[in-house]
């Protein structure tokens, strides 16, 4: 339990500040000009009609775990560490298992984060209003933005393992290249997308907030015991073919 | 004298490039063994086989009679070629992981080491010089209590002061706890006085292996039947 514990502590630090200060000046560039292109599509494509603000938070608050686990994950690869790593005398099992705590642990915190900056420009709109025009009721906006948070995390744990299995997949003989990494991650947050989709957790259609009605996501046609079945079975699954993959097909 | 490890016929290819080609060797138990020769002889890939990393094709290898498994990754400190650790850690918090993580690590002892090494405690690992970072590594291996040291490059990159530092700390290592410790290296000329035994590989295949003493008398020092056999 220590050492999962120890492992999971290690992982959970990988958005850590230092992290960041190292980039090259020119990978700087050109992850601004990338985020630039992005925005830009974006806007774009919501100005056209093609994209709602809703889609976009919807598709963002479900990439969320995706992308997190995929980050921990290729960290080992990405910062040299994997030798260390996988060297561990340690199960497969076991170190994804850690993998898959840090992930969970960051996507609450990232989701809990995100809960509370709703609450509080809505504390702070509500504060600046005169008092003739109608308030949002906070704890009505509370229970809404929670019931959300449950489904979100209810599906986590698929998401979080569909990343897993992209880089274990990613990393193994069948696609030796690096450059296939990051198109695997491209690929995993369509795949997320879809899926959850097809799990009946879809973009809402009025994602903006008032009177409490907020959603961030739009649940349909899919019930909390079904959907938790559903993710756990799959979730299963998902963890071990990424164990198999390691064991098996991943060599450094 | 009996042997830490039995390799027989091992074979590992990385597509069309042969790594280890049907190789036979044994390393004695309790020695210092030199893993020598040139870039792309297979002593990176022989060194990931002994610990589970890259699985051969052909062959077999006993590490203490067993075959490799995680489980028995308990009894091996492995320093991997090019090794990096997590740049967020301090050297502290290496320690403190290290602890945890990698049985049979003993704290005072590595205390001692990054003292002597002059290291401090504080920096973070990001921020340490590649000689400084080569030490920790090396201490991260050497302050464990266990039967068999892999050490796969320790001293590429890094100063003369520091690889000296790094020698001495083998030494200690030596005279404290016996070992059977195995060094990939290519800076033949420094690391020679620590050698017992050396394994001379070439594609993957051995070329020569034997004790130390025993080939300085019939062949002159290592670094010249290095030459004599690569040039």
């Amino acid at each position: 339990m220590k050492v999962l514990w120890t492992l999971v502590r290690n992982d959970s630090k990988i958005f850590d500040k230092v992290y960041y200060p190292e980039r090259s000046p020119v990978t700087s560039i050109y992850q601004g000009l990338a985020n630039a292109l992005m925005m830009g599509g974006l806007i774009w494509a919501t100005s056209l009609g093609f994209i709602t603000g809703g889609f976009v938070i919807w598709c963002v608050l479900i990439s969320i775990p995706f992308v997190i686990s995929f980050s921990i994950l290729n960290k080992e690869w990405h910062e040299g560490t994997i030798g260390w790593w996988l060297a561990l005398p340690y199960s497969k099992s076991l170190l994804l298992s850690a993998k898959f705590v840090a992930s969970f642990l960051l996507v609450l915190e990232s989701y809990v984060s995100i809960l509370a900056i709703v609450l509080i420009q809505l504390f702070l709109i509500n504060s600046t209003l005169p008092p003739f025009l109608p308030h949002t009721q906070l704890l009505d906006a509370f229970q809404v933005c929670a019931k959300d948070l449950t489904w979100l995390l209810l599906i986590s744990p698929f998401s979080i393992l569909l990343g897993t299995l992209i880089v274990t997949f990613a990393r193994s003989h069948w696609l030796p290249e690096f450059p296939i990494v990051w198109g695997s991650l491209g690929f995993g947050v369509i795949v997320n997308l879809y899926v959850v989709k097809a799990f009946g957790l879809l973009p809402s259609s009025s994602p903006s907030v008032h009177h409490g009605q907020m959603h961030f996501i739009s649940v349909n046609g899919s019930n909390f015991l079904t959907t938790l079945l559903l993710s756990l079975s799959i979730s299963a699954l998902l963890f071990a073919f990424s164990v198999y993959i390691l064991n098996r097909h991943v060599e450094v | 004298m009996s042997n830490a490890l039995e390799i027989k016929y091992l074979s590992k290819s990385y597509g069309p490039k042969i790594a280890l080609d049907d190789l036979y060797v044994s390393f004695p138990e309790g020695q210092i063994t030199g893993l020598l020769g040139p870039n792309g002889a297979g002593k990176s890939t022989l060194l990931k086989v002994i610990v589970g990393l890259v699985k051969p094709q052909a062959g077999n290898i006993l590490v203490f009679g067993q075959p490799p498994h995680w489980k028995f990754n308990a009894e091996i400190a492995y320093l991997p070629d090019r090794a990096k650790w997590y740049k967020v850690h301090t050297i502290e918090r290496a320690i403190n992981y290290a602890l945890t993580i990698l049985p049979g690590f003993d704290l005072p002892r590595a205390l001692e080491m990054i003292k002597t090494m002059d290291l401090d405690l504080d920096s973070r690992v990001s921020a340490l010089s590649k000689g400084q970072q080569a030490s920790l590594y090396v201490i991260l291996c050497l302050a464990r209590k266990v039967k068999l040291v892999l050490l796969d490059e320790p001293f590429t990159g890094i100063d003369l002061l520091s690889r000296e530092r790094i020698i001495q700390s083998l030494i200690d290592s030596m005279l404290d706890q016996p070992q059977t410790i195995i060094i990939s290296t290519h800076e033949i000329h420094e690391t020679e006085s620590l050698f017992d035994h050396v394994v001379f590989l070439n594609r993957g295949q051995l070329v020569l292996e034997g004790n130390v003493e025993a080939l300085r008398q019939e062949k002159g020092c290592i670094e010249s039947i290095y030459r004599g056999l690569f040039r």
